[in-house]
């Protein structure tokens, strides 16, 4: 775990959190998917987590991104499926907080406030992937309307969002017509399709389909074309947060096979007690601490308004591999206790493979890596 | 990626204001290093720096981010810098010299078309 210590409030909100968890995850997780992530993330709203990033004239915790990584990577260690719901909306809310216009800001986040409902992003399109100039969803200014036209795909929390984060092009094509708008789930017009995706268990999946969806100008977050910086920067800040995650599950996966690599013998010796089994142990136990000190530091710079473009990325491209990696090795290592139906292993092995393009692929973080140096 | 072709921007936009590296870098508050490499793409111009940078260099946002593929060979733009360059010179020609230069200018784009 980080050594950085998390103020009084906010870790009495962590904590109360996972005791309400560790209480009710058995009864939860016997629901529906929907009935699901909307119970787990209603224990995260009564803890205010999902706005630990927002200041408290805005109803939030006033957490900094330091904190935000400790508390997820705490969270992540048992809870981390119910994570891309939570995670998701904190990154809705800061870009909200961040670009939207003072005079609109506070509306804005009482709007999004007072809903029990989690926040989606519509970013990804079935050709627009890594390459955000491909978007072809449009948003035409008529008037005080904007129409908006297009389809995401894998978009979390679609259908039970109180609110859709879209970016879209607007007047002009590529980069500079990119701008962010908020879509209230009540808009006519907007249609859902479920997507299986059982890698993520405890989120909803789907697509999000505008038709002639008519909004209000004041639902534009930023000036025409600003949507380009906004997004990056969102994604950027996000980062840090997604290898907090990571760690916190990676940190499980670990612990998982020692404590089996301890206790199971094979030609009368612990398994542990096979240096092939060991050093990789060793090795991972090194590249985690390594993970840590690369998302601490990330968010530190965030926090402290400096550059941290590079220093996110490589935070997220190092967790998602080290993730994936140690459960890789988790699964050679249980042998076939990791590929009976929900088994520990499996689940955070399928997550693991899913988190390595989450907010970016591998490449698309060695880009922004390289472009920088 | 596209914060180098950004950062060409920021610094054709600045040339076009008159501006030096370390002027409009006192106004932004940052090191003329740190300005140096926004307009490299060495260094990740975020958002409240582009609105500074947009809003002294009196240019909407969407400017930095228009793809102009003649951003990519210099050696192809002919800003008002160099137009005024030659506009001062072309001015100290007389009727007959004039007439010549007229001459080679349609020289160039006829073959300029043929090629």
């Amino acid at each position: 775990m980080s050594n950085i210590l998390l103020p009084q409030d906010l870790n009495q909100s962590l904590h109360e959190c996972i005791q309400l968890l560790d209480s009710q995850s058995s009864v939860i997780n016997n629901l529906s998917t929907t009935e699901r992530v909307l119970a787990y993330y209603s224990i995260y709203c009564k803890n205010k987590l999902h706005v630990l990033l927002l200041p408290e004239e805005y109803g939030g915790l006033s957490g900094s991104f330091s904190h935000a990584g400790i508390i997820v990577e705490t969270l992540a260690y048992n809870y981390y499926n119910t994570l891309p719901t939570l995670l998701t909306t904190i990154h809705c809310y800061e870009l909200i907080k961040s670009f939207a216009d003072n005079n609109k800001k506070k509306w804005l986040l009482n709007a999004v406030n007072n809903t029990p409902k989690p926040l989606a992003f519509c970013l990804t399109e079935e050709h627009a992937g890594s390459d955000i100039t491909s978007i072809q969803t449009t948003a035409i200014k008529n008037d005080n309307k904007i129409i908006i036209n297009g389809k995401k795909v894998i978009v979390i929390n679609s259908g039970i969002a109180s609110f859709y984060l879209v970016i879209a092009q607007s007047s002009k094509k590529g980069r500079a017509g990119l701008t962010a708008f908020l879509i209230p789930e009540t808009a006519d017009n907007i249609s859902f399709e479920k997507l299986e995706v059982s890698s993520f268990l405890h989120s909803v999946i789907g697509t999000v389909t505008f038709n002639n969806v008519i909004i209000d100008t004041q639902y534009q977050i930023g000036d025409e074309g600003s949507g380009f910086f906004l997004l990056t920067e969102m994604l950027d800040k996000g980062r840090p947060l997604v290898a907090a995650c990571c760690v916190g599950a990676a940190q499980h996966a670990l612990d998982i096979i020692i404590d089996h690599t301890k206790t199971r013998k094979q030609f009368s010796r612990y398994l542990y007690d096979f240096q092939g089994i060991s050093f990789p142990i060793a090795e991972f136990e090194t590249r985690l601490h390594a993970a840590r000190l690369l998302y601490n530091d990330a968010c530190e710079k965030i926090d402290n308004n400096e550059p941290f473009t590079k220093e996110a990325s490589m935070a997220k491209y190092y967790a998602s591999r080290l993730f994936l990696d140690i459960t890789n090795f988790g699964m050679d290592t249980l042998g076939y206790r990791s590929i009976i139906d929900a088994s520990e292993m499996k689940l955070l092995n399928d997550f693991a493979k899913t988190m390595m393009f989450i907010d970016g692929t591998e490449n698309v973080q060695k880009m922004i890596i390289a472009s920088l140096l | 990626m596209a914060f180098k072709e950004i950062g060409k921007k920021i610094q054709i936009a600045r040339e076009e204001k008159g501006i030096t590296q370390i002027e409009l870098a006192k106004i932004l508050g940052i090191t003329q290093a740190a300005l140096s490499n926004y307009e490299l793409g060495k260094r990740r111009v975020y958002f409240h720096q582009i609105e500074l940078i947009a809003e002294h260099l009196e240019k909407p946002i969407s400017y930095f981010l228009d793809d102009e593929s003649m951003l990519e060979d210099d050696e192809n733009i002919i800003n008002d810098e160099m137009l005024d360059l030659l506009t001062s010179k072309v001015k100290q020609l007389n009727r007959q010299e004039f007439s010549e230069l007229d001459q080679f200018i349609d020289f160039l784009l006829w073959r300029k078309h043929n090629e």
